[in-house]
């Protein structure tokens, strides 16, 4: 059976693309049929990690949004682009990095229940085994209504007082829409820090399971979103617990 | 479930009946609402014994339920294949909330990739 999964954080430059892209490819290398729509139609980035320029971006999520073609038109298959072994199969949904058509989806809007079918008809056209949501931060519509539809979710924060009361809410908000499964990762965690404690205080504050704690890392800073961390850094800390998260939110 | 039809569906009831739930409404229903709703959402489309078994209720109880959501301009209700589903109507988003000076250089960029 397919399963949504929302990745989300309230604040901007918590890792929410990185993170998704990551687990993302690491289900896609164990077979299964992935997609990734970035519905961060305001600031979309996810594509550049996936190495999808413009030139390429046949269709994009705002075209569908505009009635201008299908769904499944505007998934890009990408699996070849990161050049690795991967047995299942990657589809990105971008969303337009063209200023004039981020300010159209802006001015003019768009009807929401279009972008819910298009979920749905994603999962079942592409025969998706999973659906992950790149998010924009924070709580609007968009961001609402993936949560509302998520099988899971994972919350991202950053060991920051401002992340801290931010996550507060959002994890009042996904209990209050009944999310089925719902985690914490917790990012960028200096490494002079004690990660068990780290993972104890957060559990106890939001009375959530952390999935995983990630270090903050110089080769993830160094990459610099030119390509899929976990297939560069196979045996890195950061990807072990990568391979955690995922497995907590498949599970 | 969504097709060609349920899209025109969707925009004859747009026009009729203008509002149409917004994902923030979700947090404002009371929950006997929000939770037939939510579930609503979650398979976009259920029909009337599918929600009542999934939330563990009658299906007076869930029947009652819909008809306010239905009536809220909420849910509406599709025929597919002879069989009566429920599905979310949402509204149509525009963030309108930019001062005008800013709406005019965006409509500038607009025209330019036109």
């Amino acid at each position: 059976m397919s399963k949504i999964i929302s990745i989300h954080s309230f604040r901007g430059g918590t890792g929410k693309s990185n993170t998704t892209a990551n687990v993302s490819t690491l289900l896609a290398a164990e077979g299964l049929r992935v997609g990734v729509i970035d519905t961060d139609i305001q600031s979309p980035g996810i594509h550049v990690l996936f190495g999808l320029d413009e030139d390429h971006m046949t269709h994009s999520l705002n075209d569908y949004l505009w009635g201008k073609c299908e769904i499944e038109e505007t998934a890009h298959d990408v699996t070849a682009n990161l050049k690795a072994d991967i047995n299942g199969q990657i589809y990105l949904i971008p969303s337009s990095i063209k200023a004039g058509e981020i300010a159209r989806v802006l001015r003019e809007g768009y009807d929401v229940g279009l972008l819910n079918d298009g979920f749905h008809e994603l999962l079942e056209k592409l025969e998706l085994d999973v659906l992950m949501i790149d998010t924009h931060p924070g709580l609007n519509e968009e961001t609402l209504l993936s949560i509302a539809i998520s099988d899971a979710l994972a919350i991202i924060l950053r060991p920051d007082q401002q992340d801290y009361q931010g996550t507060g809410v959002t994890v009042e908000v996904a209990r209050k829409l009944t999310v089925p499964q719902m985690v914490l990762l917790v990012n960028k965690v200096p490494t002079t820090f004690d990660f068990d404690e780290v993972r104890a205080k957060v559990e106890k504050t939001y009375n959530c399971k952390v999935a995983a704690v990630l270090p903050h890392s110089d080769e993830m800073m160094a990459l610099a979103s030119a390509g899929v961390f976990v297939l560069h850094y196979p045996d890195h800390l950061v990807t072990s617990e990568l391979r955690r998260l995922a497995a907590s939110l498949m599970a | 479930m969504a097709g060609l039809f349920d899209r025109l569906q969707d925009e004859i009831d747009s026009r009729e009946k203008p509002g149409g739930l917004s994902p923030i409404d979700l947090l404002d229903l009371p929950p006997n609402l929000a939770s037939v709703i939510q579930k609503i959402i979650r398979k976009n489309g259920m029909k009337l014994e599918e929600i009542a078994t999934a939330l563990d209720q009658s299906l007076e109880e869930t029947q009652k339920a819909l008809d306010e959501l239905v009536n809220q301009g909420y849910v509406r209700r599709v025929e597919v294949k002879q069989e009566l589903w429920y599905k979310a109507r949402f509204g149509r988003k525009a963030d309108k909330t930019l001062h005008q000076s800013v709406w005019s250089a965006l409509d500038g960029l607009i025209e330019d990739e036109d």
